[in-house]
């Protein structure tokens, strides 16, 4: 029989589930409030939240060998060197169209 | 029910080496869509540093109330989903159940999304139709560039149609892994292939919660944005 | 040697006994079997026919091209058809032989034998990845010979969305089913490589093709989807007739550049990296030397492997991006060299004080390590953002991906043919043919690249159909070195095929190499190994001239 360490209990999915609603509720509500260019930033950042919580409780990173670890980071470091690399050059060239 | 052996394919030599070559495979397949994505994503945020404000008062027009219910339509399917997962690894009954929610769920999405696609073209947001105005936006205060609109537009399109046949992939892929549940083929050594398919639709679910901020979220709303 | 103990497998039954007298053409006998077989050794047949008559067609356009640019005036064809003609051979060349040829071919027949495996990870998906190729490539084909596409294997906007009025929406399409074909291939591969090992085959124990396999595969699934995205975004922007990336209606060509880029840098390492891997294999083994540095060389194929992705700027020195990003492409472009040069130097180590022997997997090696290094060098002068801007889109460049391309990769390909054809058929192929073949191309590549070099240098533009008179005799000399060449490419077919029918029996190990493929039979058996080995020493345990070598 497999190996079913990866699984977590039912109560772990249902908080982590009420958290990225919380999340979701609090990400729109901000866009009532005025701040400027942050909306984007701050939104991206609770992305970023709700995103680790979805790979690490339902994807079960947190109970996946080292191995799985590597391929999920691997993905997101060369998305960073894609971003990284590309604004390097429209960060610092514009093109004026009007 | 008739007891199945376990089916070890010949180039394995356990069970369990094969249930983790299947889940690195799945791993490293989503690895592939972070960049299919990311590449949409990049370039995006490569315009929005020329063009932001237009991106802007572009994005402030899409249906935030129907961006933020799929959100949370989406994020529910997830939960079922990791449930029916549960239920394949440890033998609970009700994984059949949980299937066919995360299929309604995922169905409900993509109703909800041909509705929202159908009023951005109702209200001139399609910007290759002729309903889409240049004069609307140049005329608006402050005024902005119907093509950098468009191009935003654009983006909008492509990245939440590839989000969508992505979703359609998977909900067919539920729809398939139902039948097989329902006919007692998903059992506690035959779950490999559920676990796979449940991070399939969770990653799909990732990739929808970044396109809601960007997409949807980047600029001011009023209460009265958010209508149906 | 590595030593191979028998050793009884847990959960799988050993396959019958009469299995390991069978040989895996033979077994399961009948035509249809191959197209539904899921044996990794027929799958790689099955690409290498492919991929043959791809290499065929490609180097057909060549050839007009070629016979076209004796003339100053262009002799041969149309303005519009020579277009046709440069575009059908790089997409060709790059998409349906290069890139597939040594991992769809050599790593699908020999990965899971060095690692003591019965089959790759995903047999099916291996099938699916064959199908799909063909698929692909049909597309691809009927796209740039049927219809004709002129925008040159890069697809430039706005010139490929706005003005071409070719095939270009179809070629598009070929090229993204291809792309799955490759992802299909690299995640088979990394799979297998990290759950399939046998006992006792340690991380520092793999031999280096499979370490050039591994990396070659990172980069399939790293860079291979954004290509996917780029192309999407090409027909959108046809079909919608909206820019995207056109200028004239707000979009940057200059980002459709980073994108395809992105991909296409990493591509180059994806069509190098395996024949690296090969010359591994084949210089200690005929140098009867154990590899000089084999955990450099390793990491070197991880270095390459991730510093590929950080230099695709360098292709668009004169394209418009801003100078600030165009300094760091270049001192990165620089780094880059650096995996590479020690392979090199690896390679060259291995062979100082070794034996050397002659034969023709030998001799391509050595034609791989002298063409690959003069390519690679001339990869740093064009690292220099000074000398780009003056030989960028000339034959400067044309000759510098050539000496890397052909005189690299294609000469470790067929280096790697020659080695395992041995154990793949079963037949030992005619020595001296094989020696001539390998010197032809190697004096044909020389005569045919060499003069480009320079015709760059003094200013001959790239991708034109017709030029200044005064550059007529290198081209003339270089068309004439491509007549050898094309004689050289084709000579093997004939002696190779012929082998199949009266080459002598090639037993397990004819060239008394190392490396678990060579202990079973030729050709191997269906699964492989008659019972799991089992590791207890690295690679390379070579002591000198075999008996009778």
């Amino acid at each position: 029989m497999s190996s079913h360490t990866n699984t977590m209990s039912y109560v772990i999915y249902l908080v982590a589930y009420v958290v990225l609603i919380v999340l979701t509720a609090a990400t729109v509500s901000l866009s009532l409030v005025r701040v400027g260019r942050w909306h984007l930033a701050v939104g991206m950042a609770i992305a970023a939240v709700k995103a680790g919580l979805v790979v690490l409780v339902f994807m079960h990173l947190a109970r996946s060998p080292a191995r799985t670890w590597m391929a999920a980071f691997v993905g997101l470091f060369w998305l960073g060197i894609l971003f990284a690399l590309t604004l390097t050059d429209y960060l610092v060239r514009f093109e004026a169209t009007y | 029910m008739a007891v199945d052996t376990p089916a070890l394919e010949t180039q394995f030599t356990t069970l369990e080496q094969q249930h983790q070559s299947t889940l690195l495979g799945m791993w490293i397949f989503l690895d592939t869509e972070i960049l299919l994505f990311g590449g949409l994503f990049v370039s995006v945020f490569a315009y929005r540093v020329w063009y932001g404000d237009d991106f802007d008062m572009a994005s402030g027009r899409l249906n935030v109330l129907i961006g933020g219910v799929n959100t949370v339509v989406l994020l529910t399917s997830s939960l079922t989903m990791a449930l029916a997962v549960h239920a394949a690894l440890t033998g609970g009954r009700r994984l059949a159940l949980w299937l066919v929610l995360t299929a309604v769920l995922g169905l409900a999405f993509l109703g909800l999304k041909g509705y929202e696609y159908l009023s951005d073209y109702r209200e001139g947001l399609v910007p290759w139709t002729a309903r889409f105005s240049a004069r609307e936006w140049t005329e608006h205060t402050p005024p902005a560039d119907p093509q950098h609109v468009a191009l935003f537009l654009i983006f909008y399109y492509v990245m939440t149609g590839l989000h969508a046949v992505h979703l359609s992939v998977g909900i067919g892929l539920v729809v398939w892994l139902t039948r097989r549940a329902m006919a007692g083929r998903v059992t506690p050594d035959r779950s490999d292939v559920a676990e796979a398919i449940g991070l399939y639709w969770h990653f799909v679910d990732v990739v929808w919660i970044f396109l809601l901020p960007l997409l949807y979220l980047s600029v001011h709303h009023t209460p009265e944005d958010f209508h149906f | 040697m590595t030593t191979v103990v028998d050793y009884e497998s847990q959960a799988a039954p050993p396959p019958p006994d009469d299995e390991a007298t069978r040989s895996y053409l033979t077994d399961p006998p009948g035509w249809r079997s191959w197209l539904v077989t899921t044996d990794h050794k027929r799958i790689a047949l099955l690409y290498m026919i492919t991929v043959t008559l791809f290499f065929l067609v490609g180097g057909a356009a060549a050839t007009v091209i070629r016979l076209n640019l004796i003339d100053p005036r262009g002799g041969l064809v149309t303005a519009e058809l020579y277009n046709k003609l440069f575009t059908a051979h790089g997409v060709i060349m790059v998409w349906l032989f290069l890139i597939p040829v040594i991992p769809s071919v050599l790593g699908n027949f020999l990965l899971p034998l060095m690692l003591g495996a019965r089959d790759l990870a995903y047999p099916r998906v291996n099938l699916l990845s064959w199908y799909v190729f063909v698929l692909g490539s049909l597309v691809t084909l009927f796209a740039v010979l049927v219809g004709g596409v002129d925008t040159g294997w890069t697809f430039y906007p706005p010139f490929t969305t706005k003005s071409s009025y070719t095939y270009v929406n179809l070629a598009a399409l070929g090229v993204f089913i291809t792309g799955f074909s490759t992802i299909m291939t690299g995640l088979n591969f990394v799979v297998t490589v990290h759950t399939l090992r046998a006992p006792g085959m340690t991380w520092g124990r793999l031999p280096l093709f499979v370490w050039s396999l591994y990396a070659t595969s990172v980069i399939m699934l790293l860079a291979t989807p954004v290509l996917a995205t780029v192309m999407v975004l090409i027909v959108v922007e046809r079909a919608l007739g909206m820019g995207i990336f056109d200028p004239a209606l707000g979009g940057d060509p200059v980002l459709f550049q980073h994108l395809f880029w992105f991909y296409s840098h990493p591509a180059v390492y994806i069509m190098i990296l395996p024949g690296m891997g090969v010359m591994s294999e084949i210089i200690p083994c005929f140098s009867r030397k154990h590899i000089f540095g084999y955990a450099f060389v390793a990491a070197a194929s991880v270095g390459i492997a991730v510093l590929g992705f950080l230099v695709w700027g360098h292709h668009m020195f004169v394209a418009g991006q801003s100078v600030y990003a165009a300094m760091v492409f270049s001192a990165l472009s620089y780094a880059v060299a650096i995996p590479s040069a020690v392979k090199v130097f690896n390679w060259t180590a291995t062979m100082y004080r070794g034996s050397i022997i002659f034969e023709a997997p030998m001799l391509y090696s050595l034609g791989f390590v002298s063409l690959f290094t003069v390519g690679g060098l001339t990869g740093l002068f064009l690292a220099a953002l000074g000398i780009d801007q003056h030989v960028h889109d000339t034959y400067f460049i044309i000759a510098h991906f050539h000496f890397i391309m052909v005189g690299g990769m294609v000469s470790a390909y067929f280096a790697g043919l020659h080695f395992w054809w041995p154990k793949i058929t079963g037949r030992r192929f005619s020595r001296p043919w094989g020696r001539l073949a390998s010197l032809l191309i190697f004096a044909g590549f020389m005569l045919t690249f060499l003069p480009q070099f320079i015709l760059g240098y003094l200013g001959m533009p790239r991708r034109y159909h017709h030029y200044p008179p005064e550059f007529q005799v290198l081209n003339v000399l270089s068309s004439a070195g491509a007549s050898i060449l094309a004689t050289g490419y084709l000579l093997p077919l004939p002696y190779l095929l012929w082998s199949l029918r009266r080459g002598p029996d090639a037993g397990p190990n004819p060239w008394h190499a190392t490396g678990l493929e060579w202990q079973t039979t030729s050709p191997p058996p269906k699964h492989n190994f008659t019972r799991t080995p089992v590791v207890t020493t690295g690679p390379y345990e070579y002591h000198g001239a075999p008996h009778g070598g």
